[in-house]
């Protein structure tokens, strides 16, 4: 099995993934506005299936700023295909988890319950998102995100090899891995949350009890910090310190 | 550069500054980053904002707009006063022991160095001392003080710590963490590379921000090894490539300096002036390679009995002919007709308000592009009545860089073939196409109508066919070839002063070798001489293939590396051993002797130039102000460069209460200059869908301003409405704030929004006139 190692301390935040998925998949541009962060679309979107997320925190008195490029994590136990009711979600021989067309009928469901609020539904009564690149990753390419990433932080290969890499990269910046059961592997230096990484579902009351990826290293959805989907911690002019956030060790400014 | 991209992977610590490589030049942070990896390697990074570069850094140095030199001058001097510079390497390499004239100072209670006669330097004391037989004297010792080592320590002594901060901003124990960092790079065996672009270059003495990097380049040692270097990035995918051929107003292609009037008014005059003192140095060659280039553009025309038409070359007047001074004279009404060819100076330019209206005095303008430009567009500006207008305008449809065939240079240096993918759509013709048909037809009505001069025009050497022209014919006389055999040159030695060789840009000689796979179209990623990263059989890189320049100081003077693991080019006891093309007489000369000349361009010389008398404002670059900045000038008594140029008036003084605040101009990732390709690209407009402004929290504190406010920006010369991002990115330095905003937008294509150069002004270097659009005065005030 395939998996994609996302080494957010590679990404430089060029979005570059963030349009090659959408020229790869000949999505339309969302019409979008500027409203004080670089992050944009702020959410998940029928036609926007990745997209980086910019958070910008102080710690120690100085200015960091961290990036994640997030889509649909392909999780272990998806929680929209345990939730639909049509059995329109399934997973495919690469491990991806895929919506069936003709089966969906946009009823939703799998957003709401998605601890990543990535499933969104077109006006063509369809659910959206990443398919991991069915197309290419079928044929042993690259998703095109992964191909097109100039920095490095993107890397597309066997299991066991992206979870090693993941592992020894964690170990040498003092990092952490999430996600290891899932497709997309991240490595770390803040909690997830402090990345918009799962930020729960939007509807935790309708899931039917329990649909968090089951994994040794996937945490439960209620563990992370609620966010509305548009919620947005970077360029804040309200940020303050944020030292106490996330609980995780803090790096003297001058380090 | 003189290394190149992958290089990078080889540095111990690399320096951006006034660079943010991240956000505009993206793939650099694939080398960046496995040289963090691989080697542990430390990334420094200075810029005034923290940027998308800066979230990477291992240091971060906030300084403030237009303080460069004071931040690398007191590295210079921790440097120097702590003993962390190669000793042998200076001695060797360097003018460091050569003796100045004893008439050569400093003032700092001036501000003016030796010979200034009031309106320029004359440099009379900007002279090394020469015996009685015109040899240069030298300290080996470098102990004289007449001697460069000296003056070079006297210069930089009053660049102490916490004088940079004062001046730059810097927390002053940030400052010793960097210079500390990077110093240590003057280790033997240890590689540090400085990588900068247009923070460091748009300044009013942008050239000498450029010198001072090379001067802690060459006293680290740094020069000509893998994983050192002054690397420029370039911000255009062949800018390299429009510089190499002769796009600037004072340089021919290859870097051959235009001939000037009076001085240089025969071939002999250029010869005896520009040529012949330049010996031993390898420029002692320039007559052959101008004359190979009369001969390319020329042809049979050129002969040795009319100086291979020579005259047929305009002659610089003395006249500044930059992009600003063209401009006004615009606006003077004294340029009647303008090419904008690929250029969007209405949203690029400098003072753009002014820049537009200089097209409304205009009788015609050729638009060239791939999209209306607001350049095209400006007759139809928000707030003109076009019927006011009555310049003629054309706009030609271009073909993009993927509907046509040819190469591009990128920084590194590299001339890489680039095949076409797709027909342009509609009318759209390639570049080549339209300047074919322009000449010919050009061409035909003087041979029909006659004019003044028509001479240069119906004799020049031009048949590439007809229809869309033989790229490859271009190619060849680039490259250069014997004239009578017709065969393609390997390397400029073969070019000749004689008449016999003709060649387009000597630079490129050996890029376009062979008609069948010429070495710009080898794509051979797989050899790799000791895993040093220089790839030669990939393109082809200029000089003759050479990927790191000056490479004779990658070893010390008995030709042993100073990095045996990496090396590139070894003396083994009786010859040289190469891995990169050698930038010296290699084969069995002897180290002793290749030791003497390891900056073989550089002349007379041949050794790197601590001092360097070229510079129009100082041997040694000093630091000054700003045109527009809000504090005076605390390392000498002169506020601004001497010698900087400037037009009109319209300037805030020094502690203008109305212009508090810095203001400097940059680029995001998803956008590219004008934002003429960009801005047409919906996917990138969802991105980055509107024009904005960063400002600290606590500039938005005490001006009330939210993030996400729509807010003006106002300066002398003009105001802007954006939307205010309010970031702990920005900091005030020293209590001063800066106003940071990207300059991509304009009035036409998809995505509009108000230009950042309405702001900026008509001041710039004094070396090379670019303008200063990193740093003048602004205020800023919500407006909703």
């Amino acid at each position: 099995m395939s998996k994609v190692l996302v080494d957010t301390s590679k990404c430089t935040a060029c979005r570059g993934c963030q349009s090659a998925c959408k020229n790869w998949n000949q999505l339309p541009a969302e019409l979008t506005r500027f409203t004080g962060s670089y992050e944009n679309p702020p959410a998940f979107l029928p036609y926007t299936w990745c997209r980086v997320t910019f958070n910008e925190y102080m710690e120690g008195g100085a200015v960091k700023w961290y990036f994640a490029k997030l889509q649909c994590m392909h999780c272990a136990e998806p929680a929209c295909m345990n939730i639909c009711p049509e059995g329109a979600i399934s997973r495919t021989f690469l491990g991806s988890v895929t919506r069936d067309w003709d089966k969906c009928v946009g009823c939703g469901k799998c957003g709401e319950v998605c601890p990543h609020q990535v499933p969104k539904v077109s006006s063509l009564k369809k659910m959206m998102k990443c398919d991991f690149c069915y197309d290419r990753t079928s044929a042993g390419e690259p998703p095109a995100c992964v191909a097109t990433c100039p920095s490095g932080a993107l890397t597309f290969g066997d299991d066991t090899s992206i979870l090693a890499a993941a592992s020894a990269r964690a170990s040498q910046i003092g990092g952490t891995v999430y996600g290891e059961d899932n497709l997309f592997v991240y490595v770390l230096l803040r909690n997830k949350s402090d990345y918009k990484i799962e930020p729960g579902p939007l509807n935790p009351g309708s899931g039917p009890g329990g649909g968090g990826p089951g994994g040794g290293g996937g945490p439960k959805p209620k563990d992370a910090g609620a966010q509305g989907a548009g919620g947005n911690e970077d360029a804040g002019g309200g940020n303050a310190d944020e030292d106490t956030k996330g609980g995780v060790k803090k790096q003297a400014a001058a380090g | 550069m003189t290394n190149h991209w992958i290089d990078y992977k080889n540095s111990d610590v690399i320096m951006c500054i006034g660079l943010n490589t991240a956000e505009n030049h993206p793939i650099s942070m694939k080398w960046i980053n496995r040289a963090r990896e691989d080697n542990g390697c430390t990334f420094i990074v200075v810029d005034p904002r923290f940027t998308r570069t800066a979230a990477l850094a291992d240091i971060y140095a906030p300084v403030r707009p237009g303080t460069d030199i004071a931040f690398i001058g007191g590295i210079i001097k921790y440097v120097l006063d702590n003993n962390l510079y190669n000793e042998a390497y200076v001695a060797n390499y360097t003018n460091a022991s050569y003796l100045v004239d004893p008439g050569y100072d400093f003032d700092p209670d001036t501000g003016f160095f030796s010979s200034w006669d009031g309106a320029k330097y004359t440099k009379s004391s900007w002279v090394y001392q020469k015996d009685g037989s015109g040899n240069v004297i030298k300290d080996p010792t470098l102990t004289d003080p007449n001697c460069v080592f000296q003056l070079l320590k006297d210069h930089y002594a009053r660049y102490t710590p916490a004088m940079v901060s004062t001046v730059t901003g810097c927390p002053q124990d940030t400052f010793l963490e960097v210079a500390q960092t990077f110093a240590s790079t003057g280790t033997v065996g240890k590689a540090g590379g400085i990588s900068y672009a247009m923070g460091i270059t748009q300044h009013t003495y942008g050239s000498q921000n450029c010198r001072i990097l090379c001067v802690l380049q060459l006293l680290l040692g740094n020069m000509g090894i893998p994983g050192g270097g002054v690397n420029a990035q370039r911000g255009e995918a062949n800018v390299q490539g429009s510089t190499d051929m002769g796009m600037l107003f004072h340089l021919l292609p290859g870097y051959v300096g235009m001939p000037q009037q009076g001085s240089h008014a025969t071939l002999q005059d250029y010869v005896d002036k520009e040529v012949t003192p330049l010996a031993p140095s390898y420029w002692m060659n320039k007559d052959k390679f101008l004359i190979s280039m009369l001969k390319a553009w020329f042809g049979d025309y050129a002969t040795a009995d009319n100086e291979f038409c020579y005259q047929y070359i305009p002659k610089l007047d003395g006249t500044n002919r930059s992009h600003m001074a063209i401009i006004e004279k615009m606006h003077a009404g004294e340029v009647k007709g303008a090419f904008a060819w690929g250029q969007n100076f209405a949203v690029g330019g400098p003072k753009a308000g002014r820049e537009r209206e200089a097209l409304d005095k205009l009788d015609w303008l050729v638009a060239i592009d791939i999209f209306e430009t607001e350049t095209a567009a400006f007759w139809k500006r928000p707030g003109v009545n076009p019927s006011s207008i009555n310049t003629e305008v054309f706009l030609l449809p271009a073909a993009n860089s993927y509907e046509k065939e040819g190469t591009i240079a990128n920084s590194g240096r590299w001339i890489q073939w680039r095949y076409q993918a797709v027909e342009p759509p509609g009318q759209a013709k390639s570049d080549l196409w339209i300047a074919d048909e322009l000449f010919k037809r050009i061409r035909g009505l003087y041979a029909s109508e006659g004019g003044a001069f028509p001479d240069p025009i119906l004799e020049m050497n031009w048949d590439y066919g007809t229809g869309e022209p033989d790229i490859a014919q271009v190619a060849a006389e680039i490259n250069g070839y014997d004239i009578a055999s017709g065969s393609l040159f390997t390397s400029f030695g073969s070019l000749k002063n004689d008449g016999t060789t003709a060649c387009g840009c000597w630079i490129y000689c050996g890029y376009y070798e062979s008609w069948g796979n010429p070495a710009c179209k080898r794509r051979d990623f797989t050899t790799d001489p000791g895993g040093t990263g220089l790839f030669p059989s990939w393109a082809f890189a200029w000089p003759l293939n050479r990927r790191i320049i000056y490479n004779r100081c990658s070893c010390d003077p008995a030709g042993n590396p100073w990095n045996p693991d990496l090396w590139i080019v070894r003396w083994n006891g009786s010859s040289w051993e190469t891995r990169d093309v050698p930038d010296f007489g290699a084969g069995t000369t002897a180290p002793s002797v290749t030791a003497q000349a390891p900056f073989i361009m550089l002349g007379p010389e041949r050794q790197g130039r601590l001092f360097a008398a070229g510079m129009a404002e100082g041997p040694f670059p000093e630091h000054y102000e700003p045109k527009e900045s809000p504090v005076s000038n605390a390392l000498n008594n002169l506020q601004n460069n001497p010698c900087l140029v400037v037009w009109g008036s319209d300037f805030a003084a020094v502690g203008d209460p109305n212009y508090p605040y810095i203001c400097s101009t940059y680029r995001v990732s998803e956008h590219w200059q004008s934002g003429i390709m960009t801005r047409n690209c919906p996917w990138l407009n969802e991105l980055m869908p509107n024009m904005f402004v960063e400002i600290s929290t606590t500039l938005a504190s005490a001006k009330c301003i939210s993030n996400g406010d729509m807010v003006e920006v106002s300066t002398v010369r003009g105001a802007i409405t954006a939307i205010a991002c309010v970031t702990n990115r920005l900091q005030p330095l020293n209590g001063v704030e800066v106003i940071g905003m990207p300059w991509h937008w304009g009035y036409a294509g998809m995505s509009q929004g108000p230009s950042a150069n309405m702001l900026t002004a008509h001041v710039g270097d004094a070396n090379t006139s670019i303008p200063e659009y990193k740093a003048f005065l602004a205020n800023i005030r919500k407006v909703g």
